[in-house]
């Protein structure tokens, strides 16, 4: 990691562990050590099959308080094996931030590497799932290095963030500013949240239309690009079923580009759910589209299995064709720790 | 498959518990994030700070399970809580717990008040999050100001002292009702007040 994640992670706690005498009153509580597993089989047209751990990871999260006010937390995913390789990893692999508190009322501010607070994803941690929503498409990257600010106004929640841009730091001056609000509703059994994101970012990574759901390690970046997007999302709890959206569109150095993504969760009980998912993007150099298909069942609260199904196609605008069906079988396993 | 690497992550896993001096257990705290304390905070006592207190269990495990009648998730090792401090004085605490409802989690919210003159009770509670069918009634004033002004004495229980959110909402209901003991006779028996 490099600075600011460095200097927002490092900096209290050393401030705090050199006992400096203004510094005095300060404890850590609320500390939580949550290990998990993820190993994943893969197989189906186009990739080669492999059975790979996916996340060897654990989940850190505590509080700094000054007295009985809570000034930081601090949540870090250090993660020690993936078989995600490229691009694909850095959009995963992980959360390392900071979250200050001015007090209640006052917005808070986020710094460290986190998810870019844009669209569906700001809102829908999908880390542990199979099936991603089009972030790869759409921004080209989900985890970022720098700052955020996030609060609320009455019943609109409000989120604005200045990263790099790049999924992790980068040297030039390129930036990515992104401002996020959303709003609940509730009509009858129905609960909606509906979010709106305007983001600017310049030389941001633009990957080749092709069929994989996320860019591994063979699949370069095409180039990189100023990029506009806005977009709508929707999280809708329609009964017992979660019905989620985004609308995106933009441009990329002046290109038109856009798309949208669909997805439908339904459980049959606690431990059993289904997933469907849509999406397609249509960038400068094609179109891609996919479908998607997930079956979770919980073994127990601290496991589970899912399979899931993703059938994907590309059309490259200079031609031709290609697609691919990736079948998938995860087992997780949370832990947790005592001492 | 990269055997030697696979099996290199995982024992870094291992190592890391390892050093720490830390045994893996079977046990997965079923802690549940409070979403909203900013929002929670402001509606239950007009603002504040807060910090947050996370409680093992521990030996007072066979204690609680007696006074709510059920044993605890073989997760809920650790419980957590939330003091909250107004003009310099603690004014309250607030709780969550993830209860397993009919279709997905039921996360609920519980303000304590410790009053002077007796013991804890509830100030208010909420559904923060749930995907239940008949969730308008579950989060109904009607069915929620129930709780309020009980304490870890109180019998909560659907069928006695609290009625069902919904005639078909029986589980949803129960899953509330014993979201709010359980924290409540936590909050007495691991002594949050002087936490």
């Amino acid at each position: 990691m490099r600075t600011p994640t460095s200097v927002a992670l490092v900096v209290p706690v050393v401030l705090m562990l050199a006992g400096v005498p203004a510094l005095g009153d300060l404890s850590i509580t609320g500390l939580e050590v949550l290990p998990r597993l993820d190993i994943r089989a893969r197989g189906g047209s186009g990739p080669p099959e492999t059975l790979r751990l996916m996340q060897s990871e654990i989940n850190l999260r505590f509080s700094i308080n000054k007295d009985d006010e809570e000034l930081v937390s601090f949540a870090l995913s250090p993660n020690f094996e993936t078989g995600m390789q490229g691009r694909a990893r850095q959009m995963h692999f992980s959360n390392y931030y900071s979250v200050w508190n001015f007090g209640v009322d006052k917005p808070k501010l986020k710094a460290g590497q986190f998810v870019v607070p844009f669209g569906a994803m700001a809102d829908y941690d999908t880390h542990p799932l199979i099936l991603q929503p089009p972030y790869a498409r759409t921004l080209g990257l989900r985890l970022d290095r720098g700052v955020a600010v996030e609060g609320f106004r009455g019943d609109l929640d409000w989120a604005f963030s200045l990263t790099s841009g790049d999924g992790r730091g980068r040297a030039d001056s390129s930036y990515a500013a992104n401002l996020r609000v959303a709003r609940d509703f509730e009509v009858g059994d129905d609960a909606y949240r509906v979010g709106l994101s305007l983001l600017h970012g310049e030389q941001m990574p633009v990957f080749a239309t092709q069929p994989a759901p996320l860019p591994m390690a063979k699949m370069g970046l095409l180039g990189r690009a100023d990029k506009d997007r806005l977009a709508l999302d929707l999280d809708w709890l329609r009964g017992i079923d979660n019905i989620r959206a985004e609308l995106t569109f933009g441009w990329d150095d002046g290109d038109f580009v856009h798309g949208q993504w669909l997805s439908w969760n339904h459980p049959f009980s606690y431990e059993t759910e289904l997933t469907l998912q849509a999406d397609r993007w249509q960038a400068r150099d094609g179109v891609s589209f996919g479908l998607g298909a997930s079956l979770h069942h919980r073994l127990d609260d601290l496991s589970g299995i899912r399979v899931a199904y993703e059938p994907r196609w590309a059309r490259p605008d200079w031609g031709g064709s290609n697609s691919a069906g990736l079948v998938t079988v995860q087992w997780y396993r949370n832990f947790a720790l005592e001492w | 498959m990269k055997t030697g690497k696979q099996l290199t992550g995982i024992l870094a896993l291992l190592g890391v518990v390892a050093l720490g001096g830390l045994a893996i257990t079977d046990a997965f705290a079923a802690l549940c994030v409070w979403r909203n304390p900013d929002a929670d905070i402001k509606e239950y006592f007009g603002g504040g700070s807060y910090r947050t207190v996370l409680v093992k269990v521990g030996s007072k495990r066979a204690a609680i399970e007696k006074k709510i009648g059920v044993k605890l998730d073989a997760d809920e090792t650790e419980l957590k809580f939330w003091p909250v401090i107004r003009g310099g004085k603690r004014v309250g605490t607030v709780a969550s717990h993830l209860g397993k409802g009919d279709y997905g989690a039921v996360e609920v919210v519980i303000a304590i008040v410790d009053p002077a003159d007796g013991p804890a009770k509830i100030k208010g509670v909420k559904i923060q999050r749930d995907r239940e069918r008949y969730r308008s009634a579950l989060r109904s004033a009607k069915f929620l100001d129930q709780f309020k002004g009980k304490t870890a004495k109180s019998v909560l229980e659907v069928g006695k002292d609290i009625k069902l959110a919904h005639p078909k909402a029986v589980r949803a209901s129960k899953i509330v009702a014993l979201s709010v003991k359980k924290m409540l006779v936590g909050y007495e028996q691991l002594g949050i007040a002087r936490r």
